[in-house]
């Protein structure tokens, strides 16, 4: 009788479905907290023991269901610093492990493969990297696997995998068709994002505070720009523009935040201003290539517009030239940008942003406000004040370095005057301070400069590149951009972070990207690897609905609505033919052999032209009863193809193979002389 | 009420599309597809990925949707084919006694290229539990019981064949009628074995039980005698092993009789049903006479089998329709 209980003992789907979650739950051991990992290493292990029948009794309802209560109180416990995404995949690996200690009946097991299904697809919120891919492609198969285990036990487990892959094989072309064709819609509503990672830039700089500066060698962004590239001392990526100072720390201005509330908002804004002089001047175009961040600033080269509408509905600009996407960066996206290296920045009319620019808190670096005072009365004009501070710089034997000492108390007065060794946000700090008390409107800006080439027109950009730098308004109109830490080490601009930090490389990973620049061959790998993770990313990441619209209109020319229509039918056409050819019977392989279907199609044309059927007589007697009908050219013809026939079917194999030639030739001749011939009409009495 | 109408309805309908066979090649007319109840759910997964690839602008997870669209839209077709591919052949059924199970016994005729896998469901038409055959594991053939509460002859019902295979998102199935025939017997009730003489000419007919009272004498036993017919009593007495021998007034007596008009015929059946079971252990010939009809006399498991499908074929009387 059919039960809808499961085997427990030697149940192979039961096993399949435990270990693929169990590599799911490691694939996201960053986003799950201990507890939960632990939970399902237990429940894997259980169904590991029920499997080979170690212990009979699976555990209860009820005890699951305690487990269920105190699963739910503990994460809706540490819910409030997870997040919700973080929390739903907690939850959802909670209850997949709950349910798999619980596999009774084949509900069961449908609902934990349902779960399975989706966590898989949840993995992909985390990580979209090629290789990742790959690893999650297997997952999906095992997850498939465990799903056809259970509907046909006693099949081999070859046969399984086969039928398996070759169904994903088939699915597979018409899954990139549909991802190509139908249409890419922008987001519906807005996401719970995952905890934002802390590497990277961050909203405030305490420069002071940072004792060893971390070297990830993540990738942020990649450029793939059209025409030329920007020499490598134009390669400053801005991001953000932190412009409150309180004496310790720079961050994102009050102010400038609530502008930042309210400027998405007004759409269509600043289209009139500054597109003064751009048209003529040079221009940078280039992809923006994105790696999630889970933050929504982006990074442009001076004043940078959207190139096309897509991007230009994905983000919006801030006055302060910063470049903003509308949803925080959760995935890879693109973005396709524009910069004028020659548009000049403006400091905005409102008096506000001067104001702000000014400010500095008096007391907390006395030092530095007595230098800069007196170093302002001997300038001649602001110019002259800027060139003196940057010789400063260069000549009272500043040092650049990633292990600065800790600087709590005045820190800058500390690093100009004390230990005089820094990094970027040092220098740029130092520098716009000391801007301001001689009341030149200055503010650090944090990006990235610089970036490695992956191809000649391709910018990897990572986080070691990260920098700070100095914006001064000189005049009152304009940003003019300063930077200090160059003056320090000319290399870091010139050549890179990598080469100028050749010297501080001893305490990095012995394999690390940013050490591979000393092995030829690790830096080769990772040259490889960048390439095809860019095509990846580009391609497949990449593909938004304007690189759709592209593909259309290159396919399509314009795309008009009877064109759309036609195509798509075209493409419906095509999956289902597609169909067709995998599932249409095909015609069973004839397993005759030549020589008998040599002879078989004779005696079917003798049949039709002398209406005389063999009905299984030998040939020999055929031929005898053929032969009155027959004229004598095609009786000499036929006596000759039966003899071969005789020869090559009842002779031994070898001499056999050598008669088969003659007996085609004679097939030949047979053919050609019964063609004059036609069809027997039957007498008419 | 409206359920019996729509399942006479339903019948009526497949047996215009399913015609009974004895043979059964499943192909487009005869399979029935529907995605199942994780079908559905699987589509409602779909839909929850597409807006959470959407939303998150993630085209692996949108490309993971589409593909899944294509696995259930491939599934359809994999699961058809693999359906399409059983063969199936009545062995036909033995007769049993009602209360007891008869067993359906089909052949699955396999070709060598396309073998169907998976697991098999298999019930009669209206039940709702059945067995489970797994196509990649048995030999063939496929034992189905069905459980028999009246005598009498049937056309056996249609038997329904489910399939899930590959991934369970459709359910493949069929109602197939092998057009055989299942007789049960009637049930046996015990009683004392009587026979009637029959006198052909007027009808008359006069009751004795048979060769048991009329003791002829003894001879000597001869190896393979029924047991019961020892003379135990001169054994005891220390002579050679005898046998009883009882005269039997063959040519005229010895017939179970059967009244198709009484009153209480099932009991009549049911006793005449033990009476032939009994005689027929004792390998006695014996006649049946069911109203006007006849059965000559025979013995034999043969003779047997006749006599109660005969008595499994005789028209119930109202009382015992409404029962």
């Amino acid at each position: 009788m059919i039960s809808s209980h499961l085997p427990i003992a030697g149940h192979r789907a039961s096993l399949c479905i435990a270990l693929t979650l169990g590599v799911i739950t490691l694939c996201l051991y960053q986003q799950l907290m201990a507890w939960v990992l632990l939970l399902m290493c237990c429940a894997v292990g259980s169904r590991v023991f029920l499997f080979k029948g170690a212990y009979q009794r699976a555990p209860g309802t009820r005890t699951i269901n305690m487990l269920a209560l105190l699963t739910c109180v503990a994460l809706g416990w540490f819910s409030r610093d997870q997040g919700l995404l973080l929390t739903m995949v907690n939850l959802l690996v909670c209850a997949c492990a709950l349910k798999l200690l619980l596999l009774q009946k084949h509900r069961d097991f449908l609902q934990v493969s349902g779960c399975c299904l989706f966590l898989i697809g949840c993995t992909f919120i985390f990580s979209q990297d090629l290789f990742a891919t790959i690893l999650y492609a297997v997952i999906l198969m095992a997850a498939l696997l465990s799903l056809q285990l259970l509907y046909a036990p006693q099949q081999p487990f070859k046969g399984h995998v086969k039928t398996l892959l070759k169904m994903a094989l088939q699915a597979l072309p018409i899954a990139v068709i549909l991802f190509l064709v139908l249409p890419h819609l922008p987001p519906f509503w807005g996401m719970p994002e995952g905890k934002s990672s802390e590497t990277g830039l961050s909203e405030k700089m305490t420069p002071g505070d940072i004792a060893n500066l971390t070297q990830s060698t993540e990738r942020v962004f990649t450029a793939t720009f059209d025409n030329a590239l920007p020499a490598p001392q134009q390669r400053y990526w801005r991001a953000m523009v932190l412009e409150h100072f309180d004496g310790y720390s720079w961050q994102v201005a009050d102010y400038r935040k609530a502008r930042q509330q309210l400027l998405p908002l007004m759409p269509g804004q600043s289209s009139s201003e500054a597109v003064q002089s751009t048209i003529d001047s040079p221009a940078w175009r280039y992809q923006l290539l994105s790696e999630p961040s889970g933050n929504s600033w982006l990074y442009a080269l001076g004043y940078t517009r959207p190139q096309n509408s897509s991007t230009a509905q994905k983000t919006w600009r801030g006055d302060d030239y910063t470049l903003m996407s509308r949803q925080p960066i959760l995935s890879k996206q693109a973005f396709s940008l524009v910069s004028y290296p020659r548009t000049p920045l403006l400091l905005s009319p409102l008096a506000q942003e001067r104001q702000v620019n000014l400010q500095y808190p008096e007391q907390t670096n006395p030092r530095t406000r007595e230098w800069a005072l007196a170093l302002r009365l001997q300038s001649s004009s602001n110019a002259d004040y800027i060139k003196r501070l940057l010789a400063y710089f260069a000549d009272s034997g500043f040092r650049y370095t990633l292990q600065p000492a800790v600087m709590r108390h005045a820190p800058v007065d500390a690093f100009l005057f004390d230990y005089q060794a820094g990094f970027c946000a040092h220098y740029a700090s130092a520098m716009t301070l000391a801007l301001r008390i001689a009341g030149i409107p200055a503010r650090v800006v944090s990006g990235y400069q610089g970036g490695q080439l992956l191809d000649e027109k391709v910018l990897n950009v990572f986080q070691y590149d990260a920098h700070a730098w100095v914006e001064a308004s000189i005049d009152g109109k304009h940003w003019q951009r300063f930077d200090p830490t160059s003056v320090v080490a000319a290399s870091r601009l010139l050549y890179g972070f990598q080469n100028a930090m050749a010297d501080q490389q001893e305490d990095l990973p012995l394999f690390s990207r940013a050490r591979s620049h000393n092995s030829a061959m690790v830096a080769g790998v990772y040259q490889f690897m960048d390439n095809i993770n860019y095509q990846w990313n580009r391609w497949v990441l990449g593909f938004d609905g304007q690189t759709q619209q592209d593909f259309f209109t290159r396919i399509l020319g314009h795309a008009s609505i009877e064109r759309m229509t036609l195509f798509s039918l075209a493409v419906v056409l095509f999956i289902a033919g597609l169909l067709a050819f995998y599932f249409m019977p095909r015609p069973t392989q004839r397993n005759v052999k030549e020589p008998l279907r040599l002879y078989q199609h004779a005696a079917a044309k003798l049949h039709r032209v002398t209406g005389l059927p063999r009905d299984n007589l030998p040939a020999r007697v055929y031929q005898q009863r053929l032969n009155p009908l027959l004229d004598k050219a095609d009786q000499q013809a036929l006596a000759q193809f039966i003899a071969c026939f005789e020869a090559v079917e009842y002779q031994p194999e070898h001499a056999a193979k050598q008669n088969l030639l003659p007996l085609r030739a004679s097939y030949k001749v047979l053919m050609r002389s019964l063609k004059t011939r036609g069809p027997f009409k039957p007498p008419r009495n | 009420m409206f359920a019996r109408f729509k399942n006479r309805l339903l019948l009526q309908w497949l047996a215009n599309r399913i015609p009974g066979q004895r043979r059964h090649q499943l192909s487009i007319q005869s399979v029935f597809i529907l995605p199942t109840l994780f079908g559905f759910s699987f589509m409602i997964l779909c839909v929850c990925l597409f807006i959470l690839g959407t939303n998150y602008q993630n085209n692996l997870l949108l490309l993971l949707t589409y593909f899944f669209v294509a696995l259930g839209l491939i599934n359809l077709f994999a699961s058809y084919r693999n359906f399409a591919r059983i063969r199936l052949q009545a062995k036909g059924i033995h007769p049993v006694f009602a209360g007891d199970n008869a067993t359906f016994q089909m052949q699955l005729v396999h070709t060598t290229d396309a073998h169907p896998h998976g697991e098999l469901k298999v019930h009669w038409w209206g039940h709702a539990t059945g067995i489970v055959v797994d196509l990649d594991d048995t030999a063939g053939v496929i034992s189905l019981p069905r459980f028999t509460y009246r005598r009498g002859v049937f056309s056996l019902p249609r038997v329904t064949f489910s399939s899930m295979y590959p991934l369970g998102l459709f359910k493949c199935w069929t109602h197939l009628d092998f057009t055989q025939p299942l007789t049960v017997y009637p049930k046996q009730q015990t009683c004392q074995v009587r026979l009637h003489s029959v006198n052909d000419a007027s009808g008359e007919v006069t009751s004795h039980a048979p060769g048991h009272d009329d003791f002829q004498g003894l001879r000597a036993y001869s190896e393979g005698e029924p047991l019961n017919r020892i003379a135990w009593k001169t054994v005891a007495r220390g002579l050679p092993p005898a046998v009883k021998v009882f005269s039997e007034q063959s040519g005229q007596a010895g017939y179970l009789l059967i009244d198709p008009n009484s009153g209480e015929l099932e009991h009549q059946i049911s006793r005449a049903a033990f009476q032939a079971v009994a005689l027929c252990r004792q390998n006695l010939s014996y006649g049946l006479k069911i109203g006007s009809t006849v059965i000559s006399q025979g013995s034999g498991l043969e003779h047997r089998n006749r006599c109660l499908a005969a008595m499994a074929s005789i028209p119930a009387t109202e009382a015992a329709n409404d029962q």
